[in-house]
């Protein structure tokens, strides 16, 4: 069958029909009858026509190809005959998928999308657990003795991801994000360069032999405008010459997901790129976590088998390294070795991101989710407010002999063009919103990086969204339309009224989701406010920060310590001697980390858990906050060999010592508890208020405080907290000439504000808030059209006793109260709807929620007036109109 | 290609089997087939046209008969159907099918 002979048999047909009629006609006429009868009697015998053809067409066999044609043809005429419904219906409809669409983006970039290697289902990457966390990190020196050991993986590659460099090419320097990946990372991946060639084993054998540089193609063309001159171009990399040998593919990325490192180095050139860092491929400290492993089974090798013979080659590398570094201790021993192995498929690639954000994207997913419904009842209620006219063009069809079938297909294809038109409108727009989201994620911190061209899946999602919700708003419409009593409707004329309930079911649906999400919105509002407002309105766009990470600071203990002590001094000084700066302090963790809990008892062997930091003198009173009891550390608290001392929070102050002066006792505060080891006392001096920005998403925590050379930690870095007068520029840059003179081998640092650090510790959540609230905003806009539809066509339905109330001298108010009434009612039964399930949604939210109850009475009570808002906006509309109809037109469109 | 129910007063697949059997007697148009159905029957068969052009469409496709245009008895164009031998050979199956099925039935109808 050919469609180009379409035409030619429909013109046949209809020749032979005519040709049949005629010769019955000739008959009938030869009987005798007048030729006008005669025609109608043969028309009468053959009856109706159009089925004949139908059944014959049936016969061709392309009639349901056909008809969709028919259907869609007949569908989009429709459309473009009421555009205002149509645009309302695919807008909503391309916002609710288009919502969806970006966020399943972002999952899928983040945790579904295939790496772009060779094969990257069969990837695997090591990891150990503990108390099931897991973790991918492991020594050089792990590495090393597995790779040459073990016999199940054709080969284990490793990498480090997410080291800044600073790269200098033709005197310009610039930070840059950059990786150390080993020797045999390209062709395990199967990466093939673009421009010279990738890194061999050749070029990862010795410490610091290997200057050689591997460009991402962002930067080749950013940076080079991809010149072929890249190759043997001589960088610094943090003041070592390097030489570019290589451009990997556009797209490779690495194997971090949301990173893009654009300089990579072998593993062995570790030391020249970090030189704040020990030499981490020797001794002692090649058993420092930072290496990423990974690798193809060889074939007939099975993840079990592998896991388990790894595990055996594991522990007794692991026993070795603790004999080789002298690791005395027995816990630490069992810590270090009995670790637990496991392998896991890397197709993906790792992410910190996906830790950070993955269920904060499902939360999401189940907002835009929400939204599609409220968009999806919407669509039904306007097609449902349209059945009533459409019920004749229906009816009159199913009267010429459409089947049911037939016309609940044809409102089926309807609603699927406008789900279609709705899905392809929300691509677009998908585009455009992850691609912001994105922006928004990178807020504050380095640019996250995502592949968020929509793959098959995203494709795949969206059609059947679109598909899906054609049909779940269309069946109803549809199946009403089919199951229409013929002869009432064509009798009726105009102003047929089925009862409603579906449309008021949809709309109180519509109201109680979107008190679902209002609620919702509210309170990822008020964690943020809670967070925003926790400092009380302090200056911290006046505060700077600035981490630092001089040469030696990753071991404080040993000589070191008392270099660095002098050092810090030595900038404190030169800082604060710099006009604008009200005070300077330096401090261990972040104000905005958390920090790490460590145990602590008192002499008289109360026990509790602190976070503890290490801290310079004026460090509160850089932050806004101050000592509120005893003192602030002074100079002579800070020589080597002062009596130990130390500065707790209000906090700890009140849940250690509820009755007690806390100035005077005394904590142990060295040694490791944990492990029974009883060190020395510490006494304390000083009270603090507490440091707000540490509970930022947290109730706030017991803190201790002591100065750098007490504090029993390893850990040198330290961040600069420098509180200015005035939000002037020009501070930042002499706070960076003052922190250059300081040390010639500092690496990269970041002048930053407090406040645009509380932005990035707050990015997840200000992107739940905003974007929950958009959604809550457009899903309660939605509601409203809704329920305006309708109040709007049930006060169409009740003109006439409208007219005959008002005729019979009922007040224009009482029907203005008529009508609202109804409106409330609907929006009440929505909110009683709505309650339950948003407490039972909201349960969700608990891991999300700081400083503020799931049952925050404010928030609900709000959201509920805010519904009422819209729906006396949506219901005084049509009031307004039926309260001021002319009673005598309204009694005469009877 | 659908074989679609004949007119369900008849057996099933017998109005195939009288249209090819009426085609026997030389071409024909779609008018002559219903109205030589009706006579030869003595006005018993009445095949209706909502049968009988689908049922030509299906022989048609099926190869059994072809179709042209020509002139009919009033000088008017019609269709003309005629045998095609993958038709008559179709006939004598059906027919020896039907004889069959009559037969087995006409055993029924006479048993004791």
């Amino acid at each position: 069958m050919r469609w180009w002979t379409r035409r030619n048999r429909e013109q046949d047909l209809e020749r032979e029909l005519r040709a049949h009629l005629e010769s019955e006609a000739d008959e009938q006429r030869e009987r005798g009858a007048h030729p006008e009868e005669a025609r109608f009697a043969a028309q009468r015998q053959l009856g109706n026509t159009a089925l004949l053809k139908e059944s014959v067409r049936e016969v061709w066999g392309w009639t349901s190809l056909d008809r969709v044609g028919q259907d869609v043809r007949f569908g989009l005429r429709l459309l473009r005959k009421s555009p205002v419904f149509s645009f309302v219906a695919i807008l909503s409809l391309a916002l609710g998928i288009g919502a969806n669409t970006a966020i399943f983006d972002l999952i899928d970039a983040l945790l579904l999308k295939s790496l772009p290697v060779h094969d990257p289902r069969s990837l695997l990457f090591l990891g150990t657990q503990e108390n099931g966390a897991v973790a991918t990190q492991f020594y050089y020196g792990t590495y090393q003795q597995l790779r040459a050991e073990q016999p199940f993986f054709q080969e284990l590659a490793a990498y480090a991801g997410q080291v800044r460099m600073n790269v200098t090419i033709a005197g310009a320097a610039e930070s840059t994000a950059g990786q150390l990946v080993s020797g045999n990372y390209y062709s395990v991946l199967g990466i093939q360069p673009v421009a010279g060639r990738v890194f061999t084993p050749d070029d990862d054998r010795l410490p610091g032999a290997h200057p050689v540089a591997i460009v991402s193609f962002a930067w080749w063309q950013r940076r080079m405008g991809r010149s072929p001159a890249v190759i043997g171009t001589k960088i610094l990399i943090d003041g070592s010459p390097f030489t570019i040998v290589g451009v990997t593919p556009r797209g490779f990325n690495g194997l971090q997901v949301g990173d893009a490192p654009d300089i990579s180095v072998p593993v062995m050139m570790q030391a020249q790129v970090m030189p704040d860092k020990e030499n981490w491929l020797g001794r002692p400290h090649n058993t420092v976590n930072w290496l990423n492993v990974f690798g193809r089974l060889k074939p007939n090798v099975t993840i079990p088998q592998a896991t388990a013979g790894l595990q055996v080659l594991f522990r007794n590398i692991q026993t070795r390294l603790a004999a080789e570094i002298g690791l005395g201790k027995a816990s630490w021993r069992q810590e270090w070795v009995e670790a637990r192995l496991v392998l896991m498929p890397g197709g993906s690639g790792v992410s910190y991101l996906r830790r950070q954000y993955a269920g904060a994207l499902y939360v999401l997913m189940g907002v835009v989710g929400l939204v599609l419904l409220i968009a999806c009842a919407n669509v039904a209620n306007m097609l449902l407010a349209r059945a009533p006219a459409r019920q004749r063009e229906i009816a009159l069809r199913l009267a010429i002999g459409a089947s049911g079938r037939r016309v609940i297909r044809q409102l089926l294809i309807e609603s699927l063009i406008l789900s279609g038109l709705g899905g392809a409108l929300g691509i677009a727009f998908a585009y455009w919103t992850s691609d912001l989201l994105v922006r928004f994620l990178s807020v504050g911190g380095p640019l996250i990086e995502l592949n968020l061209s929509p793959d098959w899946r995203v494709l795949v999602l969206t059609a059947v969204i679109s598909i899906a919700t054609g049909i779940l708003f269309g069946l109803a419409p549809a199946m009403r339309g089919a199951g229409l009593d013929l002869a009432s409707v064509l009798k009726r004329g105009r102003g047929a009224s089925p009862p409603q309930r579906l449309a008021r079911a949809l709309s109180v649906l519509q109201i109680g989701l979107s008190l679902v999400l209002l609620i919702g919105a509210g309170l990822l509002t008020g964690t943020l406010r809670h967070a925003e407002d926790i400092d009380g309105g302090f200056p911290r766009e006046r505060v700077y920060t600035v981490s630092l990470a001089p040469r030696g600071s990753d071991q404080k203990n040993g000589p070191n310590g008392l270099r660095l002590n002098r050092m810090y001094l030595d900038l404190l000084d030169r800082v604060r001697a710099i006009p604008g700066v009200v005070s300077a302090s330096l401090v261990g963790e972040s104000p905005t980390a958390r920090g790490y809990g460590r145990p602590y008892q008192t002499v008289d062997g109360r026990r509790f858990t602190a976070y503890q930091n290490q801290i310079y003198p004026g460090y509160f009173a850089s932050l806004g906050s101050s000592i509120v009891r005893g003192r602030d550390f002074g100079p002579a608290d800070l020589f080597p060999g002062a009596p130990l001392v130390a500065i707790v929070n209000e906090t700890l102050a009140r849940s250690v010592f509820p009755d007690e002066n806390p100035i005077g006792q005394r904590i142990v505060c060295s040694g490791r508890i944990a492990m029974g080891e009883i060190g020395a006392p510490c006494e304390v001096i000083g009270v603090s208020r507490d440091v707000p920005y540490a509970a930022l998403k947290a109730e706030p925590q017991s803190a201790l405080y002591m100065t750098f050379l007490q504090a029993p930690t390893g850990r040198g870095e330290m961040q600069l907290i420098v509180r200015a007068s005035g939000a002037g520029t020009g501070l930042s840059q002499e706070l960076r000439r003052v922190i250059a003179t300081m040390d010639p081998y500092l690496p990269a640092f970041e002048v930053r504000t407090l406040a645009a650090e509380i932005d990035a510790a707050l990015v997840r959540e200000r992107l739940l808030a905003l974007i929950s609230s958009v959604f809550a905003a457009l899903a309660a806009l939605l509601a409203a059209i809704g329920l305006y539809g309708v109040i709007a066509y049930s006060v169409n339905r009740r003109t006439p006793e409208i007219g005959i109330r008002l005729a019979l001298g009922a007040h224009p108010r009482r029907i203005l109260r008529l009508v609202l009434g109804e409106t409330f009612l609907l929006a009440a039964l929505g909110v009683s709807f709505g309650l339950p399930v948003a407490w039972a949604a909201t349960r969700l939210l608990t891991g999300f929620l700081y400083g503020v109850k799931r049952e925050d009475p404010f928030v609900i009570a709000g959201s509920i007036a805010l519904i009422a808002a819209t729906a006396a906006v949506a219901g005084y509309i049509p009031a307004r109109r039926a309260a001021g109809a002319d009673p005598m037109d309204a009694l005469r469109s009877e | 290609m659908g074989r679609k129910e004949a007119n369900p007063d008849l057996l099933p697949g017998t109005l195939d089997l009288l249209i090819l059997r009426a085609l026997t007697a030389g071409p024909m148009h779609g008018y002559g087939v219903a109205a030589r159905l009706r006579q030869v029957s003595d006005d018993v068969l009445q095949v209706g046209e909502s049968s009988l052009y689908p049922a030509l469409q299906r022989l048609l496709l099926n190869g059994w008969v072809k179709a042209e245009w020509g002139a009919s008895e009033n000088n008017r164009r019609a269709r003309f159907y005629s045998l095609t031998p993958a038709g008559q050979k179709q006939l004598a199956r059906e027919r020896k099918e039907f004889e069959r099925i009559a037969e087995a039935i006409f055993k029924v109808l006479e048993m004791a």
